[in-house]
């Protein structure tokens, strides 16, 4: 039995009175043991983030907590003293954060920004200090560190920003690790290779990582230890075998039947419907100024071509930056088009001025990323539902019905219609903004990263909704997303871009089972997840 | 980089003409510039000579090209009282309203930055609260009414007459406090938000986070990112500073150009009026360069773009 | 998370905010009705009655608080000077509001020539204190009430156009006015009924930062002798005419001079309770 380099025992933290329940963390007991990843799994609101927040002795003013301790290599943290507390901490307890370059000041040099951990701790001789620095940025498999130690953060990637981060961290060689969702907000390919320097540096640097995620994927990667935890709970502990092979608790099998399954969305040659969007050739190009009178042209959209039939979905698969949503928004002709042909419903729409657009936009419905933004807060949801209809030329009191009609259809209650935005989850106002897109009978659909910012288990619910109703209604659905493996369970096809162009375009089968390119190759091995079949686990779990 | 700021200092220029280019169509639209410019007895013989004599028989575009080429060789014409060019008329005033307006700026900043940051940290409490009410009170205070009380104060509790030629700290330091009171309110409540907004910033949470020690942590990474809007602030509280000099020079009889300005109004002086008016719009134009400038020093997120 | 988790209040207005409701109130009240508590017309010069302290001073009953230096009665040139004050202040704010604002939108919501025109312009404003333009054209055309009222109108739009112009373009660039275009609604329906109430908290709250600033605006330009013009008064120009004799008459000097202080108090703290209140999110879309 190896000793715990850090212990959480019976820890509770209170809320400010007034909120929807007393603890932040209730009875909360965990331990992380040198060379070993414990991830803490939970969705948003679960009280896991607090949970770190304390181990750093770093909660906000309105937190406190009630009962427990924490221990660090069996001494108990001193957290009532400040001046103890931030000697320890960066020390013998260091953390990694969800966004990496908001964690770096932005106007320092971030070589000098690492330095600052030995500064502080007076560790070392300062002549030595920047050298230190160097030598952990190769740690961190940092290129260049010479030229990434006099880099500004806004210079640097987030995976660069993040292995900077990971490197200030490790400083000091502390003991205990705390990742606070390390991967979160990086591209696929990049938090698989922070996902690898964290298997790597548990073998090297003795420490105990302690990992918060919310995704099912990522543990599978690098967890050997899981605990979850729901409403500041811990409902079930235990090691990967246990926890992958037999769940015990119902949330758990719950969470594991949400994760995606990068396995194929089964190849039916149903019924041939007609072509409801050809895009030929198009393109859109930014122009960035660069001198007084020269400009830099950056091509968004480089010359993509594709077609969608009805009844059918197509995901447009690609990593920040690669032009996808710009791609939905030259289709949907949100955004001038400046090369190339786009025909919808029997007319060509790439250089169709907004007037012209207007009637056609019936046929042509779109569901936004951001839930919370793409709702009027000031109106009234079913006022929203039928406002499509409403401009279309559909009577009040017919729109009113439709309205409440797809709001049912979506899985909210008809009640629903008298509420207003701020008074719903997000999956739940996705849906509307769902029914909002659907209640003018599109023929196509187009999602632009519909899902991203939902929870996972809301997340699963959500696709399920979009596969019912196109199979209910038979629109085409062109569906953008970053994460191959939502896009495998909902598409037939898939196109995959990267810097503004098509890398590689085929059936999903075809795809998972022969990728071409290399570029796809790399997005499915980075695709987090992979050592563990969730098909199987999905099996186990669903009785 | 370099072409940022020459794009900058184009636009400051056309910012500059469209200003000479207004001051001098309105100049002719009040009617015959001869005329006004010349005192109101004067006989018709006498306006004759001075329209032949200052070009204003000439075709208008013509007049434009030489006032642009004389401004260009600092030339602004004369005034009409003393008959001495407006530029050296308006020069001799500059040094002791810049004397003003620096120690009103002065006491602004350093005051104002110092109890906003102070307000920041002691969020919610009595000194915060202080902290902001009187920033609403420097922000509601009429800036002549100021003045008046505290030469109101000085006289009835030190018997001393403040304004005009009285020199001594209190002379100085009285209108001083006068024109920088706005500012300095302005200058806390800026820094206060400013502060907060840095310090619930996540790098500030990653610095707590690696051992850096709370004062550490205020000096060298929330003071430093905080400041960046500050300085803005700085160039426009330059337009507030301008325009309560002229209400200030007024209040305490003070020899500089916001006297001179209304004084020149007042007698329908019109050529000196207009050389203020080019020179408080060069002053704020180039001020808000160098504050583009500055902005570069400070943040290398500019300097890369 | 942790505003998921915080607690939701809702806060009353506090007592200092409704002390100030019932002070503007009383003010406007004042603006209005205020020359009918004093028995003598604001014009009427008594010469036997020359700067007659106010009531308690020294003063009698008649002038409750005293006369000027031509025996005018001081409250009822208060509330004539408090109502042309007002006026100015309210007409001013309105035109600077509706000017600047449909210039901001119209920036963004045509991009291009338009936008660089006006963006133009609103550097050319921002370049002088709208003071030193007032001072050049009063110079230039002499003073008249409705160029005066005018030039004050001109304060403060170009942070109109500025807040306008940014508010538009993130609210036209994504979000619920996308989806809502995406629907196929025209300009006019986007704006009206999906941008406009949306920022209309922002404009209310502007209004409330720039109406006392053109009250003091006003007061100051009349101050100085070169705003609202005799037979004609305003606060300031009180001020201005008592300013000579500060020491021996100061009630003229003190009580035009709080009223002003007072109102633009009151105005600015209902207008930081509304910004607290309405919005929170509001602080940053304003700049660049």
């Amino acid at each position: 039995m190896p000793t715990p380099v850090a212990e959480v025992r019976s820890l509770t933290v209170d809320l400010p009175a007034g909120a929807d329940r007393r603890h932040a963390v209730e009875d909360v007991t965990l331990s992380v043991n040198a060379g070993e990843v414990l991830c803490l799994v939970g969705e948003s609101g679960s009280g896991k983030s607090v949970t770190a927040q304390a181990i750093m002795g770093m909660l906000p003013p309105a937190l406190r907590i009630s009962t427990g301790e924490i221990l660090v290599e069996g001494a108990p943290l001193p957290l009532g003293n400040t001046a103890e507390m931030e000697a320890i901490r960066g020390a013998r307890i260091a953390m990694i954060f969800q966004e990496p370059t908001a964690a770096l000041n932005p106007i320092q040099r971030v070589g000098r920004q690492v330095e600052e951990v030995f500064t502080v701790h007076r560790a070392g001789a300062a002549a030595g200090r920047r050298e230190n620095v160097l030598s952990l940025f190769a740690a961190v498999r940092l290129p260049d560190p010479e030229r990434i130690y006099r880099a500004y953060p806004h210079q640097l990637s987030g995976g660069q920003c993040q292995r900077v981060v990971i490197a200030m961290a490790l400083a000091l060689q502390p003991r205990l690790l705390v990742a606070d969702e390390p991967t979160t907000a990086l591209d696929v390919t990049t938090q698989a290779k922070i996902l690898d320097l964290i298997n790597e540096l548990k073998v090297t640097q003795d420490a105990g990582i302690m990992l918060i995620t919310h995704d099912f994927g990522v543990v599978a990667d690098v967890g050997d230890r899981i605990a979850v935890m729901r409403h500041g709970i811990i409902v079930e502990h235990g090691t990967r075998a246990q926890i992958f092979s037999a769940p015990k608790h119902e949330y758990t099998r719950h969470l594991l039947a949400a994760v995606p399954v990068a396995s194929p969305r089964e190849h039916r040659p149903s019924d041939q419907l007609p072509t409801a969007l050809t895009v030929d050739h198009v393109s859109r190009i930014y122009k960035q100024r660069q001198g007084f009178f020269s400009h830099r042209e950056v091509k968004a959209v480089d010359d993509i071509s594709l077609s969608l039939q009805g009844g059918r979905t197509l995901g447009v698969v690609g990593e920040s930056g690669s032009g996808k949503s710009t791609l939905a928004r030259c289709i949907l002709r949100l955004e001038p088009v400046d090369g190339g042909a786009i025909r919808f419903a029997g007319q060509e729409i790439a250089s169709a001025t907004e007037a012209t657009m207007r009637p056609l936009r019936k046929e042509m419905q779109v569901v936004l990323q951001d839930p919370y933004q793409a709702l009027n807060p000031r109106q009234r949801v079913g006022s929203a539902v039928a406002e499509g209809p409403l401009i279309h030329g559909e009577g009040a009191a017919q729109a009113a019905e439709r309205a409440r009609h797809m709001l049912e259809l979506v899985g909210l209650s008809p009640q629903s219609a008298d509420r207003y935005p701020h008074e719903f989850s997000g999956g739940q106002r996705q849906r509307i903004c769902i029914a909002r897109a659907l209640a003018l009978e599109p023929k196509l659909l187009i999602a632009d990263e519909p899902v991203s910012s939902l929870d996972v288990s809301i997340q699963a619910q959500i696709l399920e909704l979009f596969a019912a109703l196109q199979k209910k209604l038979g629109f085409a659905l062109l569906f953008i997303t970053h994460d191959l493996r939502v896009a495998a369970s909902l598409c037939h096809e898939i196109l995959v871009m990267q810097h503004g162009r098509v890398v590689e375009h085929r059936p999903t089968g075809d795809l998972f089972a022969d990728p071409r390119e290399a570029y796809t190759r790399a997005l499915l091995a980075a695709a987090p997840g992979k050592g563990v079949d969730f098909s199987k686990v999905l099996a186990a779990v669903t009785p | 980089m370099i072409f940022w700021f020459l794009r900058k200092i184009l636009r400051a220029v056309v910012t500059l003409w469209i200003v000479v280019t207004l001051t001098f169509f309105m100049m002719r639209m009040a009617g015959d510039p001869a005329e006004a410019l010349v005192p109101p007895d004067a006989g018709p013989e006498v306006v004759e000579y001075y329209r032949e004599k200052w070009g204003f028989d000439q075709p208008l575009s013509v007049q434009y090209g030489r006032y642009f080429g004389a401004l260009l060789q600092g030339e602004a014409g004369v005034s009409l009282h003393t008959g001495r060019p407006v530029v050296g008329i308006v020069i001799d005033k500059v040094p002791n309203t810049l004397l003003l307006g620096g120690t009103a700026l002065a006491i602004a900043l350093s005051l104002g930055i110092s109890i906003g940051i102070v307000a920041a940290l002691r969020r919610n409490s009595a000194l915060d609260r202080a902290v902001m009410a009187f920033s609403v009170f420097a922000f509601a205070m009429p800036n002549f009414f100021f003045g008046l009380l505290l030469i109101l104060g000085a006289a009835l509790l030190l018997k001393i007459f403040v304004g005009g030629s009285n020199a001594g700290p209190l002379g100085l330091l009285m209108p001083a406090a006068t024109l920088g009171l706005a500012q300095l309110g302005a200058f806390a409540r800026f820094t206060r938000s400013s502060m907060l907004e840095t310090l619930n910033k996540p790098f500030m949470m990653a610095a707590q986070a690696k051992g850096v020690p709370f004062a550490r942590r205020i000096f060298r990474h929330a003071v430093p990112n905080a400041a960046i809007p500050i300085v803005t602030l700085i160039g426009l509280s330059l337009g507030g500073l301008i325009a309560g000099s002229i209400v200030t020079e007024r209040v305490f009889a003070w020899p500089g150009v916001g006297s001179l300005l209304i004084r020149s109004v007042e007698t329908r002086d019109l050529a000196t009026v207009q050389f203020i008016v080019l020179l408080v719009a060069a002053t704020m134009t180039v001020a808000n360069l160098l504050v583009d400038l500055l902005y570069v020093v400070i943040d290398p997120r500019i300097r890369v773009k | 998370m942790m505003t998921e988790l915080a607690p939701s209040s809702s806060r009353g207005m506090p007592v200092i905010v409704q002390i100030c409701l019932v002070f503007v109130v009383l003010f406007v009240l004042f603006a209005l009705f205020g020359e009918f508590l004093s028995g003598h017309e604001f014009r009427d010069t008594s010469l036997l009655k020359r700067l007659q302290p106010p009531l308690g001073a020294g003063g009698e009953a008649e002038y409750l608080l005293g006369t000027d230096q031509k025996g005018r009665d001081l409250l009822a040139r208060l509330a004539i000077g408090a109502r042309i004050s007002l006026i100015v202040a309210v007409i001013g704010t309105l035109i600077g509001a509706v000017f600047g604002s449909a210039l901001g939108i119209l920036a963004a919501a045509r991009r291009g020539w338009v936008e660089t025109i006006i963006m133009a312009a609103v550097d050319v404003q921002a370049s002088l204190p709208i003071i030193v333009i007032a001072l050049f054209v009063l110079a230039i055309f002499g003073n008249d009430f409705l160029l005066f009222l005018a030039l004050v109108g001109l304060f403060g739009w170009e942070v109109y156009a500025r807040l306008m112009r940014g508010v538009t373009l993130s609210a036209k660039e994504h979000g619920y006015a996308l989806a809502v275009r995406a629907l196929g609604a025209s300009p006019v329906r986007i704006y009206l009924r999906h941008i406009l109430p949306n920022i209309l908290n922002v404009l209310i709250v502007q209004f409330t930062i720039n109406l006392p600033l053109i009250i003091l605006l006003e007061t100051a330009l009349s101050f100085l002798g070169l705003g609202i013009q005799p037979p004609l008064t305003s606060l300031g120009q009180i001020m201005s005419e008592g300013r000579d004799r500060l020491l021996s008459a100061w009630w003229l000097t003190i009580f035009p001079g709080s009223l002003i202080f007072l109102v633009a108090l009151s105005i600015s703290l209902i207008g930081d309770w509304l910004r607290d209140h309405l919005d929170p999110t509001l602080r940053g879309v304003a700049e660049r």
